[in-house]
């Protein structure tokens, strides 16, 4: 057999295995990101990041379950240390601002870049962000990704490599603090 | 202000909200850039990734094929069909007197008998022989001969000729002619002094 065959078939096969986890989950790793830098553009170089990251280390990713938990998890870092980096920049900037107008600024960028959503879709959102960025970073990853394409608590303990009943718990307490500080979301909050 | 507790959002609603404030697809450009991105990583890492696996199996193989004969190798016993023996040593045979005019002792003759080697040899069967460690290093018909030769000797049975020239007391030794040793002046030493002489100035 000719072994210049052999290791062109085997980076073939390799590549079209990171094609398969690319294409499924490309809209996890940008909607991950996003949730922590509410910026699209910002998530998706992220996200892009995160992909090169995981083709670097493909040989140790090739079981699915273990790619997209890796994936989550370097995308959140990732998007944190952008984040942060965000944040200074904005900061020596425009020093002295209150972080509320920076949150302010970046939650309407993605409004600005064409999601085209109404004003009171918006201002929910933004509230929706505020509460979620007082949540705790153990629960807001979980509602998160609870939050992604309806990930059920399996799914979402298998991203985070924590137990079910962590996952649940967690969840749990997300869900009732957001519904706490968002009640006046409720359709019957106006009566 | 109604005074009335507003009423907490339902799990169904919060889902709601989360989605639509989830809901951010990647741009169709996306793909195409990471495509771009990990196509500029370096093309060798793919072949690396793909060659590392050989290399693992190659590696074990060699330390398999160096590890595993000194485990499976057996010791070397004697084979049970007789090729490959050393040949045995009878003891040694001693003969009396029979008459007067014959000398009282008689040389011990010690004959040294090939073993018989089976007539047809069988094919080799497996080795399956379990280590076989034997408690004597010497053979046991040497050691049956070396006895019957000191119980000869100290009945006197043996002439003392052949003690004698077993012993080594008969043999001369030349005698050894060495040169006087001469001690000459080394005149290398004289000549090293003038050579490193200046060298570092």
């Amino acid at each position: 057999m000719d072994p210049a065959r052999t290791r062109g078939s085997a980076a073939e096969e390799l590549a079209r295995e990171f094609e398969g986890r690319l294409v499924e989950s490309s809209t996890l790793a940008v909607r991950v990101a996003y949730s922590v830098l509410r910026n699209r553009e910002d998530a998706e170089d992220v996200a892009q990041e995160a992909f090169a990251k995981a083709y670097r280390n493909f040989s140790q990713l090739r079981d699915r379950d273990r790619f997209r938990a890796w994936l989550v998890r370097t995308t959140w870092r990732t998007a944190l240390d952008r984040h942060r980096a965000n944040r200074r920049r904005a900061a020596r900037e425009q020093a002295g601002d209150a972080e509320g107008r920076e949150l302010a600024g970046e939650t309407a960028h993605p409004v600005k870049a064409g999601l085209q959503v109404d004003l009171e879709a918006r201002e929910r959102a933004e509230h929706l962000w505020r509460a979620i960025d007082r949540l705790s970073e153990k629960l807001r990853v979980v509602i998160v990704l609870a939050g992604i394409q309806g990930h059920d608590i399996k799914e979402v303990a298998s991203l985070l490599e924590l137990p079910e009943g962590t996952v649940k718990s967690r969840l749990f307490a997300a869900r009732q603090q957001l519904k706490d500080e968002l009640s006046w979301m409720a359709p019957d909050h106006s009566r | 202000m109604d005074g009335t507790r507003p009423q907490p959002l339902t799990d169904t609603q919060l889902d709601r909200e989360l989605e639509r404030a989830l809901g951010i697809d990647p741009s169709p450009e996306f793909l195409a850039r990471v495509r771009t991105r990990v196509a500029a990583e370096p093309e060798r890492r793919l072949w690396r990734l793909a060659v590392e696996p050989l290399w693992a199996l190659g590696l074990a193989g060699i330390l398999m094929a160096i590890v595993i004969p000194q485990f499976l190798r057996e010791p070397a016993v004697p084979r049970q069909d007789g090729v490959g023996q050393v040949a045995r040593i009878t003891p040694p045979e001693i003969e009396t007197p029979r008459d007067a005019s014959r000398p009282a002792v008689k040389p011990v003759r010690i004959r040294e008998r090939r073993a018989a080697l089976p007539a047809q040899v069988e094919p080799e069967s497996p080795r399956t022989t379990p280590l076989q460690l034997g408690p004597v290093l010497v053979n046991e018909d040497e050691r049956r001969a070396f006895e019957f030769f000191v119980a000869a000797v100290g009945n006197g049975q043996v002439p003392e000729e052949a003690v004698k020239a077993s012993s080594g007391e008969s043999r001369e030794v030349d005698a050894l002619s060495i040169a006087p040793l001469e001690i000459a002046p080394l005149p290398s030493l004289a000549r090293a002094g003038q050579e490193g002489e200046g060298q570092w100035e």
